[in-house]
């Protein structure tokens, strides 16, 4: 992950480079800052995820960035000029801050038709548009008639009016269904592969995590991160959990295979990161190691993103809420790079762990979970059990009699993972055989 | 700039009220026209001849006149007032190249609809004097001319009011309130007053007795107590479309859109 980026100014460091630009902005209303020196930059070419919680200042932001909101200070660029300096801006960036910004009286036709004119373009673009966003049938009925995610079509209908380079928009997916979320996901992957760029802003991590290269992430109006996705998925990786006759062995065979980012767990397993699980039972078949069970764990984005973030507003949970113990408490166990082939001292796993909260097991008397489990996923607490039945079912005696801790603590990186970061993956497959992944 | 106005256009002809609010001073012109003359030629039985045309020229148009000059008013408050409502100005603004164009474009709409109001009533209204009265007796083509030249201007000031006050306020309903409020109330109860503290002469720029001046004062010229003179009173009515117009414009520029 990317340090914020360095706080000098363009206006006293040289020409901004090519792409958006946000050159530390700040915006206060009365005594209240929602924006607060905030720099990154969208590159030519991709889709950058813009998150942050609700109140955070990402409307703010792109607000400022577009020329709607006056900054307190800090300016925005657009291929080197801020918005307000561009020619014919709706030929650069196209925008989508509101999906509001139509008269309800007006049919989608005549409010295209008022665009071409103030862009410049022949009507016909309207159509071309209208095609686009897949609302031909609908261009002369009026827009108070259409639904939120039909005014967010129209609205980026709208936008690419101009043909723009850049598209930024502000929760674009608010109002879509399913089957529209997966419609603009590709349309705006197949935009930034023509060459275009999008700044799309989002409060849920999944919504743009399948489309962006980019993240930009913001909390309470301050960079918390300015990353790749694959640097973030890099640093919060999955790892394969292994129930095995022999860790040591095995995590000496893996090594020796070059994956050395290996762990054993306090329970006995293997945690083994970076590579996959065929790649595992493989070496293991080979160095006559059993397997008795290969589980993944996924590293949840959502979970890092919201670990990163603090709402600004949130409410108590209602009464009762909570009363019964979440099931799962996905592990924040880290993984550690080896340069050696040696095992990892274990470090502590909740599932396992004495300590009351790490332990996922049912607790009567346990209240409601006061920290990152409440964000658990829900699909993820249904099956919590049968993960740990089975492994209890099929591990080895040497998992009852996990090696002795050595050094924990200093092979721990638990700032690396913050709490709750990863889901369990959904299937655990029981081996029995030598070798025998299934 | 042609660019924004056409857009502008499009965006009021698109929908109804453009028409709607048209519709009931061309109405008025009609029925003061049909109805005035009439009324002042029995009237020049008494007072002489060539009363009555000159009289109906006057007042009849005048009377349409002023119905035009406040819904021409109207007019720009809600095209102004509707773009805060329905969030349309940033649209406006992202598609062009700053705020000050489209707010140039809008202003320039608002005239422009305000002639046209005031072209379309005075057509229906001299229209029906000379149809159903028989002629402008006694008035010259020169003077009706210019009657209806000082109507049209005052048109478009005054719809250039409602579109300041409605960029201004940022609000269709406020705006409109206001104006429908001041023009036959609050102007008479605000002149009442200042009279009552002695300083009537106030009463004289404010902007339905100034654009009134305007109107009656154009031929006698000379300004009296209750009514500034030529060429102060359409000076006047200048002066109140430009403060409205500038803080509009000031506010837009200032203030943000999201």
């Amino acid at each position: 992950m990317t340090a914020p980026s360095a706080n000098v100014p363009y206006t006293s460091s040289g020409t901004p480079p090519p792409g958006i630009v946000v050159d530390r902005l700040t915006k206060t209303f009365a005594d209240r800052t929602v924006v607060s020196d905030l720099s990154f930059s969208v590159p030519p070419g991709t889709i950058t995820g813009f998150l942050g919680p609700n109140g955070s200042g990402k409307t703010t932001t792109l607000g400022m960035l577009v020329g709607l909101v006056r900054p307190s200070a800090g300016t925005a660029y657009v291929d080197g000029v801020p918005f307000g300096s561009l020619g014919n801006p709706s030929r650069v960036v196209g925008v989508v801050l509101d999906a509001r910004g139509a008269h309800p009286k007006h049919t989608a036709a005549t409010h295209l038709r008022v665009y071409c004119a103030a862009t410049g373009v022949p009507d016909s673009r309207a159509g071309d548009v209208l095609d686009l966003v897949g609302l031909s049938s609908v261009a002369r009925r009026r827009i108070g008639e259409f639904s939120l995610g039909m005014r967010q079509r129209l609205a980026l209908a709208t936008a690419l009016l101009g043909s723009p380079r850049y598209l930024v928009l502000d929760e674009p997916a608010n109002g879509l269904d399913p089957e529209g979320m997966a419609w603009l996901r590709d349309f705006l992957v197949a935009y930034a592969r023509g060459g275009g760029s999008v700044l799309v802003s989002s409060h849920i991590l999944r919504e743009v995590e399948q489309m962006a290269d980019r993240l930009v992430i913001i909390s309470d109006g301050r960079l918390v991160a300015e990353t790749s996705l694959h640097d973030l998925r890099e640093q919060y990786r999955s790892r394969v959990l292994l129930a095995t006759s022999d860790p040591v062995r095995l995590a000496t065979v893996l090594a020796a295979a070059g994956h050395t980012d290996v762990q054993v767990q306090p329970d006995g397993r293997l945690a083994a990161v970076g590579v996959a699980p065929d790649r595992i039972a493989s070496l293991a078949s080979d160095a006559g190691v059993q397997l008795f069970g290969t589980s993944i764990e996924h590293v949840d984005l959502e979970q890092v993103f919201l670990a990163m973030t603090s709402g600004r507003y949130t409410a108590a949970a209602p009464p009762g809420w909570g009363a019964q113990p979440i099931p799962t408490v996905v592990p924040p166990s880290p993984t550690v790079v080896q340069p050696t082939p040696t095992v990892v001292p274990p470090t502590p796993h909740p599932v396992d762990s004495p300590d009351p909260q790490a332990d996922d097991s049912p607790d009567p008397q346990a209240g409601p979970d006061p920290g990152p489990p409440q964000r658990q996923d829900p699909p993820q607490h249904q099956n919590p059990p049968q993960h740990r039945d089975t492994s209890q079912r099929e591990d080895p005696p040497q998992h009852r009699n996990p090696p002795q801790r050595q050094d924990p603590p200093q092979h721990q990186d638990t700032s690396r993972y913050p709490p709750g970061v990863y889901r369990l993956n959904q299937h655990r497959r029981p081996t029995t055989g030598s070798g025998g992944h299934q | 700039m042609t660019a924004l106005v056409t857009a502008e256009f499009r965006k009021v002809l698109g929908l109804r009220y453009w028409w709607i609010l048209g519709l009931v001073p061309v109405a008025v012109g009609v029925f003061s026209g049909a109805l005035t003359l009439p009324v002042f030629r029995y009237l020049g039985q008494i007072l002489g001849e060539g009363f009555a045309g000159a009289a109906a020229a006057a007042v009849g148009i005048a009377l349409a006149l002023t119905l035009v000059f406040v819904f021409s008013a109207l007019f720009g408050a809600v095209a102004t007032g509707s773009e805060y409502r329905y969030h349309t100005l940033a649209t406006s603004v992202l598609m062009s190249a700053g705020r000050d164009r489209v707010i140039a474009a809008k202003l320039a709409t608002a005239a422009l609809f305000g002639l046209a109001y005031g072209a379309v009533v005075e057509i229906v209204a001299a229209a029906a004097v000379l149809m159903f009265g028989g002629g402008f007796d006694g008035a010259s083509g020169g003077q009706v001319a210019v009657v209806l030249t000082v109507g049209l201007l005052c048109a478009a000031l005054w719809a250039l009011i409602g579109a300041g006050l409605g960029l201004l306020t940022g609000s269709t309903t406020g705006s409109v309130v206001a104006i429908c409020v001041w023009v036959p109330f609050g102007e008479t109860i605000t002149s009442l007053i200042l009279h009552g503290l002695d300083i009537g002469g106030l009463a004289q720029i404010l902007p339905a007795q100034a654009t009134a001046a305007t109107l009656f004062g154009v031929f006698s010229g000379d300004g009296n107590e209750l009514h500034p003179g030529w060429p102060a009173a359409p000076l006047v009515v200048v002066a109140w479309a430009v403060v409205l117009c500038g803080l509009g414009w000031w506010r837009t520029r200032s203030r943000d859109l999201i």
